[in-house]
């Protein structure tokens, strides 16, 4: 069978003369990749460069055969990030955690992050303006003004991270659950949750909001995250690809049981029986990979708590009246009870939903393990033995009371495909650049993972290695990579969405905001169309 | 055993030699030696482009001595990542001799710059004249510097001498500059000379040993006395324990605390 393509994308026929061919006999052909979440740019990443010059030197390329030099391990830099994923044979990233002040630093990154197309997902959890307006019950004023920081910002979709308690956080207070009062703005995490769910849905964003649950990393968190989720049961599904009213990002860190850490235990047969029950929920799964790694999160309060268990160095960060971070240099260990109870709740999590459509492959790059260590969980899912060969090494306690010994399922090929492009493809809204079809964007990656012929979960060694360095990754219909060498330069678009707004109201909440509150003018807030790399728009560029 | 003679030609610049090791060596032949990868300023040369490559006893074993003839400080990376084997280094050698080394043994007949012996965690150096500045560190951002293995230093070491080290000894005959054993977690360090000033500072364990004089802060709390002989003479020295300020369990033993 042939595969055609011209001018970017797969074609029936093909017009022009001596086409270049390539002989992909008994290899694996598969759409390029998607991941849906993964930090690879923006000031927090920076930081952690910055934090960790130990972490670069556990990885450099030198400027060979013309590509760009680069380092880093948990953060690598950006040409060096763009030719990683591309030799793990992905067209296109998302960066889910910028902050709207530092959405420029973000875009500046991102250019140079080659091959890829990118989206990036906008923090907007503990935004004065949006605890405002709820608050105020201005909630069409809010719908323009999601609308116009989207766009001033050129990202592409919603994100909350710990919704309040970031804000409540910079007073030396904590939100422990989804009901409790933020200080200062009489609302609460559950109303930030709805109203934006409600707001993502009437604009019709591409993508469902994203949502990092409060309590994230602590025992017992799995019950506020189905509080979380069942938020948003009664909005309905949306309208066009991606059906799902929200998305749980690293649902690993959200599904945890017990009351502290000596009780800790798994909570994703809960989480996954909520999940297989209901239609409005997408999840990826933040998998951990017993490494070391720089973790970074908008969740300022939860990198506080990291800091204090591990005693190393760590950053703290309050990004004015928008959001908080934090960075702290973190290890999992097997013998580690907690973390090999962890390593087992993403995995039991990817066994036990049933339909593969509603989940993607993640590690929370970097805060789980690196996006290069995706080939592995591969392996885990399609082989049980392999699963049990990592089983034996772990805690003693912990491989007592884990329920992964006893989940037999294993993914098929087709499966983990689906897990690592269609599905999160199709929760991004970007579907038709992963899928081989005639007339869609030719992006494909070609390995060699052994005799096609036979079961290739059969030798994860073999299948780890095959999926770790593509033998081509075809980009637009370019070959960009060969055997993990680039072959040459190409830049991919990046989408946003938003619009432009008319509205006097808006310009009098935005002017409100930025004489009172902000330390930059509205005019160098907005992220202009130049700054970005192959700008691509959505939705409507001018909205009423 | 197999014997390979380096002679540097010489080189206006500095020269990344992190391949002169017997454990890159190994069973390579004449030729492939040759080849070697060699870095300087943004260029890739093989190592016959800077030396003169010869062989003694071409038996089909493992490289077991180098010996760099010829060597300045130019020369920078001799027996990175090391774990076998023996060079001798007859001159003097650049930045970073013997980082991350993890056994076999190097030899300096001159003295070397800084970063020497940085991470290494086995082995043995010896500098026959003076050592650079943080001898036996850690690298920027890494918690732990040296963490075992033997460094001889028979002149004087500059600052930073041991910095984080967490285990393994460093011997200075001669003097040490500022901030011996900074933020120093375990192991020993003996300076038979004198040391600067905060000398131990940030210390959370091991112990350092000055059988001259140094500056100690006031995170030290004398603990009493230690009697013992070095060359033939006695030796009276203080101890100290601290750095309070890290609420260190470091041990200087000191013979005169100057001011
Ligand atoms: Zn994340």
């Amino acid at each position: 069978m042939d595969i055609l393509i011209e001018n970017g994308v797969f074609v029936e026929r093909i017009k022009g003369r001596d086409p270049i061919v390539i002989n992909a006999e008994r290899k694996v052909i598969l759409p390029g990749g998607v991941d849906l979440h993964s930090h690879f740019a923006g000031s927090k990443v920076t930081l952690g460069r910055l934090l960790r010059p130990e972490e670069h030197r556990l990885r450099h390329q030198f400027g060979n055969s013309g590509n760009h030099i680069g380092t880093g391990w948990a953060t690598p830099t950006p040409f060096l990030c763009g030719y990683l994923y591309s030799k793990l044979g992905y067209a296109k990233i998302v960066e889910p955690a910028v902050p709207p002040l530092k959405a420029r630093h973000t875009h500046e990154e991102m250019r140079g992050i080659p091959y890829m197309d990118k989206m990036s997902l906008l923090l907007l959890g503990n935004s004065w303006i949006i605890m405002d307006l709820i608050a105020q019950k201005r909630l069409k004023l809010l719908e323009k003004y999601v609308l116009w920081v989207l766009w001033a910002s050129k990202t592409y979709g919603i994100k909350l991270v710990a919704p309040g308690s970031g804000e409540a956080w910079a007073w030396g207070k904590s939100i422990t659950h989804i009901d409790d009062e933020i200080p200062n703005f009489s609302i609460t995490p559950k109303d930030i949750i709805y109203n934006l769910a409600r707001v993502n849905k009437e604009i019709g964003l591409k993508t469902p909001v994203h949502l990092h649950t409060n309590n994230l990393g602590s025992p017992g968190n799995y019950q506020t995250t189905i509080d979380s989720l069942k938020t948003v049961e009664n909005l309905g599904l949306r309208d066009g690809d991606s059906p799902f009213i929200i998305h749980l990002v690293h649902a690993q860190f959200s599904s945890y049981k017990g009351d502290s850490w000596k009780t800790f235990s798994s909570g994703s047969e809960e989480v996954a029986a909520y999940i297989n029950s209901n239609s409005h929920v997408s999840f990826d799964l933040g998998q951990i990979i017993f490494s070391n790694t720089t973790t970074m999160t908008a969740d300022g309060a939860w990198q506080y708590n990291l800091y204090r268990l591990t005693g190393g160095k760590w950053i703290n960060n309050d990004v004015e009246n928008e959001t908080a971070s934090g960075i702290v240099p973190y290890t999992f260990k097997r013998k580690n009870y907690v973390n090999a109870i962890q390593w087992a709740v993403g995995l039991e999590l990817a066994l036990l939903v049933k339909d593969p459509w509603k989940l993607a492959v993640t590690t929370d790059h970097p805060n789980g393990g690196v996006f290069t260590s995706y080939p592995v969980i591969i392996a885990w899912l399609m082989n049980k033995k392999f699963r049990e060969r990592t089983i034996e090494k772990i805690n003693s306690k912990a491989k007592h009371i884990i329920i992964l010994p006893s989940i037999d399922r294993e993914y098929t090929l087709f499966e983990t495909v689906i897990v690592t492009r269609s599905a999160p493809a199709r929760i991004m809204g970007v579907k038709d650049g992963a899928t081989i079809g005639i007339g869609k964007e030719a992006n494909l990656a070609i390995y060699d993972l052994g005799d096609p012929e036979r079961d290739l979960g059969e030798n994860p060694v073999k299948l780890i290695k095959g999926l770790s360095s593509a033998n081509y990754n075809i980009k637009n219909g370019l070959i960009v990579m060969k055997n993990g060498v680039p072959v040459q330069d190409f830049n991919g678009v990046t989408y946003y969405s938003g619009g432009v707004n008319e509205s006097e109201e808006l310009t009098e909440l935005v002017d409100y905001y930025f004489k009172e509150y902000y330390t930059v003018e509205k005019e160098n807030y907005i992220v202009q169309k130049g700054e970005v790399m192959h700008p691509v728009n959505v939705l409507e560029e001018v909205f009423k | 055993m197999r014997k390979i003679i380096l002679t540097f030609k010489g080189h206006g610049r500095p020269v990344l030699v992190y391949n002169i090791s017997p454990s890159v060596f190994r069973s390579k032949s004449l030729d492939q030696l040759k080849k070697l990868e060699v870095k300087s300023g943004n260029k890739t040369y093989q190592l016959k482009d800077f030396f003169i490559i010869e062989e003694e006893e071409p038996v089909i074993e493992p490289v077991e001595t180098i010996i760099i003839e010829n060597s300045t400080f130019n020369l920078k990376r001799i027996g990175e990542k090391m774990d076998t084997g023996r060079i001798v280094v007859n001159g003097d050698a650049g930045m970073h001799l013997g980082a991350y080394m993890k056994g076999g043994e190097i030899i300096v007949n001159g003295s070397v710059d800084d970063w020497c012996g940085a991470e290494m965690s086995g082995g043995m150096i010896n500098i026959l004249e003076n050592a650079g500045n943080f001898l036996g560190a850690n690298y920027i951002g890494s918690l732990e510097g040296m963490r075992g293995g033997v460094i001889k230093v028979e002149g004087s070491t500059k600052d930073f001498t041991g910095m984080r080290m967490a285990g393994g000894a460093i011997i200075v005959k001669r003097n040490c500059g500022s901030f011996l054993g900074y933020y120093m977690v375990n192991g020993e360090i003996t300076v038979e000379a004198s040391s600067g000033s905060e000398t131990g500072s940030r210390m959370r364990g091991g112990v350092i040993n000055i059988y001259g004089s140094a500056e100690i802060g006031v995170g030290f709390k004398k603990v009493g006395l230690n009697y013992i002989t070095s060359e033939g003479k006695k030796l009276t020295l203080h101890v100290f324990r601290g750095d309070s300020i890290e609420s260190g369990e470091g041990e200087i033993r000191i013979r005169e605390v100057s001011k």
